[in-house]
């Protein structure tokens, strides 16, 4: 074999050399403030979909009997206005408001992936069109849109269980824009690297391009970008639905359940209504952003090679 | 003719950018024989990557090819549709590129991007892709080609690349292989096998091949017929015995006097006095005379054309006006 020269002794030093994944990893374990990020935003995923299967209490379960009651043995959190158990309602508000953020942040990736990676690859007019569709959507009054949608909701008697996915919808649809945008800048300059001149003359077609060979390129930064987007995601839901215009009861969500706290009686009688939602919405998105910016800083292709 | 497997007619492929018109292709006709070994030499910028790209139609805006003909066994590539010549692509005419470490995907295993070509190609699916892929590799001589087969390209050095490159441009059989500067990115030791392996390939294959580069050394280790390219246009063509023995253009000659012998990787072509024109101001008349050392009057006023200069060689200089 003509090989067993210098390339040999080569293969060999370079066969411990890591994916660009694990080293990332690697990296990610040495950040105190990311890895605690994580273990937090594990526990609330654990509480969220464990707790409800452990507590002894179901989500709409009254005891009129026991009604607004401070915190006990038998409810930790004590009890609401119709005697149901705040802890349980807490875990099952875990769980829609951490899907709510999800299912929001899957649909900003889709629509921003390839919208971003469409505007990136073709460029020229189709980029342009792309290009100021995203800065309609940025400039958009968020606000407004989103209270008339509500009205038009509470008009039309939408059930509250469909309401969720509205708001879903609706957030992951105002939220595709920076992603877009990430990815558009970097397709466009992956799509004049070599390899892809390379591809190009191996006779692939443009959407296997595209999603195949460019997107895949990007995962780095759309994963760190819709970690933080979650954050924000979690943090709006909440915002609407402690206005009442997002997640409606019985539904409970964090933000939601907060919401009692409009009332002055119950903040300041009544902490143990609002203080532990409000705790997870601070917790969750704190540890989020922690974990986004620990993943940032592993990920970044200046600290790369 | 029977033997011809490509044969170019005019080709003129411009660049239409901001500051002004860049003629990169200006006016270049050649041929391939089957099972024949083109070299095509020239300064780096002189249009030599452009040409082959325009073989398959890989000119993307601001670029255009303008005019020209490639026939490809009887067939024009200049007038097929986007969908037909990507079925071309990868298949009857693979590419390799110079370099070796940005040419394959990093996202990719090596097998997948191998495997690309022949599920495209070959209508294979993905688990006798992944056979022939490691075949290949074999092939091209890459040790442990089962479990390179998974690795990313990041995990091979720069020479083990390359071998994947050319396991990749091969897995289809071609018929003509575009070889872009091949080697120019690797050092010597692993050029000398590379290029070894080309040539042990294409013995075997029986295909033809254009090899790109600068190193006037690998041509004349490989090629059969070799053309000199400059600002654009051939300035000179032969049979590569004679072009090494019988240089005729001043800048042929140029380039065979700034070979050196010992300093393999040095920028040796830049040793012709002078530099390559700017593509956006081109002399008048012969694009070469600025830096000529024979350059006349008729050399600043008129471009000379190729034509031959004794059998079987042509140059395009004032000099040979007439010897035939
Ligand atoms: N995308 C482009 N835009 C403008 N000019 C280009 C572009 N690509 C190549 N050129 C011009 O084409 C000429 C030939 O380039 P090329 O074929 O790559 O040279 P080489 O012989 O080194 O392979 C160069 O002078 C360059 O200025
Ligand atoms: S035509 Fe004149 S300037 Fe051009 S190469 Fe020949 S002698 Fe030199
Ligand atoms: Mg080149």
């Amino acid at each position: 074999m003509e090989a067993k020269s210098i390339e040999d002794v080569r293969e060999l030093a370079t066969e411990d050399i890591m994916s660009p994944w694990k080293l990332a990893w690697r990296r990610l374990k040495k950040n105190k403030l990311a890895m605690l990020g994580l273990y937090i935003l594990a526990i609330m995923v654990l509480l969220s979909v464990v707790g409800p299967l452990v507590s002894p209490y179901t989500m709409e379960q009254m005891d009129l009997s026991n009604i607004q009651s401070p915190p006990s043995l038998a409810h930790p959190m004590g009890t609401d206005e119709v005697g149901r158990d705040v802890m349980t309602r807490l875990f099952y508000a875990g769980r829609i408001s951490l899907s709510v953020g999800l299912f929001a942040v899957v649909i900003s990736v889709v629509i921003g992936s390839v919208l971003g990676g469409i505007a990136g690859y073709y460029g020229g007019f189709i980029d342009s069109l792309i290009m100021r569709i995203v800065d309609i959507f940025m400039s958009f009054p968020f606000l407004p849109l989103l209270i008339t949608i509500a009205a038009v909701m509470s008009d039309w008697k939408v059930p509250p269980q469909y309401r969720m996915f509205v708001v879903m919808i609706l957030i992951g649809i105002l939220s595709w824009p920076g992603l877009a945008r990430i990815v558009r800048g970097q397709i466009l300059s992956l799509r004049e690297q070599e390899f892809m001149q390379a591809a190009e003359a191996l006779g692939i077609r443009d959407r296997r391009k595209i999603f195949r060979h460019l997107l895949p390129n990007t995962y780095a930064s759309i994963i760190v970008s819709a970690t933080l987007d979650l954050g924000s995601a979690i943090l709006t839901e909440s915002s609407l639905s402690f206005l009442g215009l997002g997640v409606t009861p019985p539904t409970p969500s964090w933000g939601q359940m907060v919401q009692v706290a409009r009332d002055l009686y119950t903040l300041q009688m009544q902490p143990w209504l609002w203080i532990p939602p409000g705790i997870c919405i601070f917790l969750t998105v704190m540890a989020i952003n922690l974990f986004g910016d620990g993943l940032r800083d592993a990920l970044d292709p200046r600290l790369k090679r | 003719m029977a033997d011809d497997l490509l044969a170019i007619h005019d080709l003129r492929t411009y660049f239409y950018t901001e500051d002004g018109l860049v003629k990169a292709v200006d006016g270049v006709s050649f041929k391939i024989k089957k099972g024949e070994v083109l070299g095509v030499v020239g300064e780096s910028g002189c249009g030599k990557s452009i040409t082959a790209m325009s073989i398959l139609k890989l000119i993307d805006p601001p670029g255009k090819i303008i005019s020209g003909d490639v026939i490809f066994e009887g067939i024009n590539l200049i007038e097929l549709k986007e969908d037909d010549i990507r079925k071309i692509r990868g298949a009857s005419i693979s590419v390799i590129f110079q370099e070796p470490m940005t040419s394959l995907n990093p996202v990719f295993t090596i097998g997948d991007q191998i495997g690309e070509a022949i599920m495209l190609h070959q209508d294979l699916d993905k688990v006798n892709a992944r056979k022939k892929a490691i075949e290949m590799l074999k092939t091209v001589g890459i040790p442990r080609a089962d479990e390179v087969v998974d690795e990313y390209p990041h995990e091979l050095s720069g020479g083990m690349r390359q071998r994947a490159m050319i396991a990749m441009a091969i897995s289809c059989n071609p018929k003509l292989l575009i070889a872009d500067e091949p080697t120019t990115a690797l050092d010597v030791t692993i050029q000398a096998q590379i290029l070894e392996l080309m040539r042990n390939l294409k013995n075997d294959l029986g295909s033809s091949v254009m090899l790109i580069t600068h190193d006037l050394g690998v041509v004349a280790e490989m090629a059969d017929y070799v053309i000199v390219m400059y600002a654009g246009k051939i300035v000179e063509e032969a049979e590569v015995v004679e072009l090494f023995k019988n240089a005729k253009h001043p800048y042929t000659i140029g380039l065979l006097q700034s070979k050196p012998v010992i300093m393999r990787d040095e920028d040796r072509l830049n040793s012709i006095p002078g530099q390559v024109p700017n593509p956006l101001h081109m002399p008048s008349g012969c694009y070469f005379h600025p830096r000529c050392s024979h350059a006349m009057d008729i050399c600043r006023e008129s471009q000379p054309e190729l034509k031959e200069v004794c059998e079987g060689h042509k140059a395009a200089c004032w000099l040979y006006e007439g010897v035939i």
